[in-house]
């Protein structure tokens, strides 16, 4: 019995460990090139030739040529601003529209659920211009605003957050509701604490998400000094060659700010899903 | 509390006043610690000499400055002076979306470039009538194809440097002999060229030299033609009977042979010009360039030049302004000046002359240019690239014969044009 | 009956921010699509678009490569979906339980997720590359195993890009996989176990059963994603070798920013949001009883 159980225990940490190895071998191939010389020709190799740290001042200041005013830093603050925004106004509106369809009857309740999911099956590229041409009617074009607002609202959200809501025994809600206290207290002041643990999940979704647009900033972002990093990251690429040690540097720098939040919420990650998923 | 309104009126009307003469220019690509620097110089005189206020937007070519163009055109927010890729100029005249340049630049001006280039950007379709046989770009500068190989790698095999005249057949010879096992292990160390099929003008190159094209005078698709055949067989015969070519040439990226040169996995391949630096950085002395061989019965050596060309929209609110800038950054010094460091060959036939760079990697460069073509100088290139491409791969895969994918390509193409209202 | 209406309307207060969002910005866009994809237009030519009826669709009929791209959808999500499902499962059953190390290894799965996938496809395509020092054949040759030309051989290529995929995404599902282990009481485990139940038997008798609708979930998610796949195809293969890599987005993107032919690829658009839709429906169906949906 005993020994039998140490092999279980052989076999468990071998198989996480390769498949940590799996997921971590590329992203040490990414520290390894960022401290690196940069010749504009990319090595395999895992271990670095020689070591070097100019790499990361010079990713960080590369965009100054292009406009005095920006480094890497004015892009990232961007991104955080964006993905600061982005996430509190969106949990704000998913988790209301959530709220509403799991606690309240109404007429279109089931066609407005299906609507919601339906926003998930949607490809991007479909209907990406018929998106931009509305956004610049809306004169956003070359703002911050046309990376937040159009996405302040989502599908996914709003169904996580309904899921979670009707997790919750109604007694809460008639508690209240008999001493007298209005619905947006009831959802703000009740309801919304005690799905903490989903917020913090829609705090890594929606920031990861934000972080990772390409193609939308791409469309209506001209003026460098409003780029998210992401975009920025793409400087490092040219035609033929690429700047891969100031392309992984600018990459972790970029990175590090996702890491520190999903460290962050990660005690609530898990526990907020499972609230999303008990249905 | 008046004199703050009259003098907050002077300054919204000053602002309007200076938006008015602010020049938006779009150019794509560029490298900040290469060539850049530069191009803000230049436009910082401009402004200088000129007064006219220039608002550069640098748009690197992985943010897709094509579609951006395009996007930006259709909601009237066009720049009013573009730098793209050669033959976007086609696709955009074909919309009707850029000016025709006759009207604002100088005969002398457009004189000074190289005829067979500037030809490369002067529209052929018939529609839309008004640009038909115009000047819809002025080319800022080529960037050819020559074989760039590993000196070292020749002299291990004992083979001379290729000069200039080398012929097909000397190329093969080559090709043959760099491909070699150096360990006696059984497996092949060293491959004789480097090809990447992912670009299809890696394949154009030798259809062309075989007097093959994509399109006739007419407009008709010309792919399997004699000559087409001849040369992409050339090329088939690389990877399929003489086996000379690095596995995964299929669609490999060029980056990827690139290091293979490096890693000295491959002895010679085809690349343009900003790979020479970079090659130098590695290899130091032990990468050597030279212009492509000569196909013995055409007795051409014709390479693929790709250039960058300045377009103003016809929706551009300042085209006067954008012409002068143009001609400025097209002056004979200042193309000169920015081609010596960006590394490409200047368009204009006075700057290219003076253009002679002690380097002798970029000298096979000027050399090359004088037996090059553009790619097909369609409004649909990218139709023709996508179609020939899946075509070439297909039949290096062994899932198709060579008559048969050009064949397939063919119809692919002629009723891709059709669709499209193209007749011939 | 006052109480009613009353009612209704603060429903739909609440939910009047979220989906004034999604109709500017969602639906009126896809109903739109529906619009264009009746006329023959490009980016460019976008005010002047001629009108065509259901010519696109006629000919999207015909197309054999649009075929082709539905096939290679389908290859790829019959590789992505169990793929990353079975994985993210696999490893949830791991590391549900606590023991040394289990928050590291928690988080070296997930980081790749992080990354953004226009990094993560070129790094993949270096890591493919078909000499003999990228390293997945340097492993493959160490394992005394023949190298392969991974993204040059139209057999292994879509493999590739599902490795890529899985790479980076088998670690979110793994998280989805470890909320729903959460909601599985404990006493089920210890009952089980006083019964005399092994291992094996409590995994496949109590808590697979019992993870139902987190692996319903996980499957449509997974399939939406999949049939969206277009970024590492773009970056890795370009569609190539031939067409053995151009998926439905691939090619929607072909034609629509590149051969100028955005009518054709609203149709597109349109029949690929059909499809979704109907495995959607289907699998719907199929789960009934998982009430996730």
């Amino acid at each position: 019995m005993k020994s039998q159980n140490w092999w279980l225990y052989v076999v468990k940490y071998l198989l996480v460990i390769s498949a940590c190895t799996f997921t971590l071998l590329p992203l040490i191939w990414v520290i390894v090139r960022s401290i690196e010389p940069d010749t504009g020709i990319e090595s395999y190799s895992l271990i670095p030739r020689s070591i070097t740290f100019e790499n990361y001042p010079a990713a960080w200041n590369y965009p100054t040529v292009i406009d005095e005013n920006v480094t890497l830093g004015t892009m990232l603050f961007n991104s955080l601003f964006v993905a600061g925004i982005v996430t509190l106004v969106s949990i704000f509106f998913d988790s209301m529209a959530g709220y509403a369809l799991a606690r309240k009857n109404f007429v279109g309740k089931k066609v407005l659920f299906w609507l919601a999911l339906s926003t998930l099956m949607i490809p991007f590229y479909a209907v990406a211009i018929p998106m931009y041409i509305i956004t610049i009617r809306f004169g956003m074009y070359d703002s911050l605003a046309a990376l937040i607002i159009p996405f302040t609202a989502s599908g996914f959200g709003v169904f996580m957050f309904r899921q979670s809501f009707l997790s919750i025994p109604a007694d809460f809600e008639q508690a209240a509701k008999a001493d007298g206290a209005n619905d947006f207290y009831i959802y703000w002041r009740i309801m919304l604490p005690m799905v903490k643990p989903t917020v913090a999940t829609m705090v890594v979704f929606k920031v990861l998400w934000s972080w990772g647009q390409f193609f939308w900033p791409l469309l209506v972002i001209q003026d460098y000094s409003k780029m998210p990093i992401n975009l920025g990251l793409a400087m490092f690429r040219g035609h033929n060659i690429t700047r891969w040690g100031l392309l992984c540097a600018g990459m972790i720098v970029a990175t590090l700010p996702i890491l520190v939040i999903f460290l962050m919420c990660q005690k609530w990650y898990v526990e907020g899903l499972s609230g999303g998923l008990k249905g | 509390m008046r004199k703050l309104f009259c003098s907050m009126v002077l300054v919204c009307v000053l602002s309007v006043f200076m938006l008015g003469a602010e020049v938006t220019f779009w150019f794509a690509g560029g490298d900040p610690q290469l060539d850049l620097p530069i191009v803000k110089k230049q436009i910082a005189d401009f402004e200088k000499a000129t007064g006219i206020k220039v608002n550069l937007v640098v748009i690197p070519w992985a943010e897709d400055p094509h579609t951006k163009l395009d996007v930006a055109i259709m909601s009237g927010k066009a720049p009013d002076l573009a730098k793209v890729g050669s033959p976007r100029e086609h696709a955009l005249a074909w919309s009707k979306s850029v000016e025709p340049l006759e009207k604002y630049l100088p005969k002398d001006f457009l004189n000074s470039f190289s005829k067979s280039v500037l030809l490369g950007s002067t529209y052929k379709m018939n529609s839309p009538q008004e640009l038909s046989g115009k000047i819809v770009g002025v080319p800022y500068f080529c960037h050819t194809r020559v074989v760039l190989y590993r000196k070292d790698i020749l002299a291990e095999r004992g083979l001379p440097e290729p000069s200039s005249n080398w012929t097909w057949n000397d190329f093969l010879e080559y090709a043959k002999r760099l491909t070699f096992d150096r360990n006696n292990d059984g497996q092949i160390d060293v491959y004789g060229f480097g090809a990447s099929a992912q670009y299809a003008y890696q394949l154009m190159i030798w259809v062309w030299q075989a007097g093959g094209t994509m399109i006739n005078e007419k407009g008709a698709p010309t792919i399997n033609t004699e000559a087409f055949y001849k040369g992409a067989k050339f090329f088939v015969d690389l990877f399929r009977t003489f086996k000379v070519v690095q596995p995964g040439a299929v669609n490999a990226n060029l980056a990827d042979v690139r290091r293979q040169l490096v890693a000295g996995q491959v002895a010679m391949y085809i690349d343009t010009g900003d790979a020479g630096p970079a090659l130098r950085k590695e290899l130091g002395d032990k990468v050597g360039a030279v212009v492509l061989p000569t196909n013995p019965e055409t007795g051409r050596r014709t390479s693929y030049y790709g250039a960058d060309v300045f377009v103003i929209p016809s929706s551009a609110k300042h085209k006067e302004e954008a012409a002068k800038l143009l001609m400025w950054l097209c002056g004979k010094e200042n193309m000169l000046e920015y081609c010596n460091v960006a590394g490409f060959v200047p368009s204009r036939t006075d700057a290219a002359e003076e253009y002679v760079s002690n380097d002798p990697i970029m000298e096979a460069f000027a050399q090359q240019m004088s037996d090059s073509n553009p790619w097909v100088e369609h409004p649909e290139y990218s139709a023709f690239t996508r179609i020939i491409k899946a075509a070439i791969q297909d039949v290096l895969s062994g899932k198709l014969s060579l008559e048969d994918g050009l064949k397939r390509a063919q119809q692919e193409l002629e009723a891709h044009l059709k669709e499209k209202g193209y007749s011939w | 009956m006052k109480r009613r209406v009353k009612e209704n309307l603060i429903a739909y207060a609440f939910c009047a921010p979220a989906y004034t969002i999604f109709t500017i910005f969602l639906f009126i866009p896809i109903v739109w699509v529906v619009f264009l994809s009746l006329k023959d237009f490009s980016i460019v030519t976008f005010y002047s678009a001629k009108f065509v009826g259901f010519r696109n669709y006629l000919r999207l009929a015909k197309d054999q490569i649009f075929l082709r791209s539905i096939v290679n959808t389908i290859y790829f999500t019959l590789l992505y979906v169990p793929g990353n499902t079975i994985l993210g499962l696999i490893f949830a059953l791991l590391l549900n339980k606590p023991f040394k190390g289990r928050d590291f290894f928690r988080l070296a799965l997930f980081i790749p997720n992080v990354i953004p996938m226009v990094v993560v496809s070129i790094i993949w395509s270096l890591i493919f590359s078909s000499s003999t020092t990228g390293i997945a054949n340097r492993i493959l040759i160490s394992l005394h195993l023949k190298p392969i030309e991974w993204l040059s051989d139209y057999r292994y290529a879509l493999i590739a890009v599902g490795i890529v995929l899985i790479w980076s995404g088998f670690g979110y599902r793994m998280l989805i996989f470890l909320a729903g282990l959460q909601n599985i009481p404990d006493e089920l485990y210890e009952a089980a176990a006083l019964d005399g139940a092994t291992k094996w038997q409590i995994t496949f008798k109590i808590t697979l059963p019992l993870l139902r609708p987190t692996t319903f979930f996980v499957i449509t998610t997974s399939l939406i994603n999949s049939f969206q796949v277009f970024t590492p195809i773009y970056i890795m293969t370009g569609g190539g070798p031939g067409y053995s890599t151009t998926t439905i987005v691939n090619y929607l993107y072909t034609k629509g920013f590149s051969e100028f032919q955005m009518g054709y690829a609203s149709a597109i658009s349109v029949v690929l949001l059909v499809i979704i839709l109907a495995l959607t429906f289907v699998q719907r169906k199929i789960g009934r009883e998982d009430i996730i949906f």
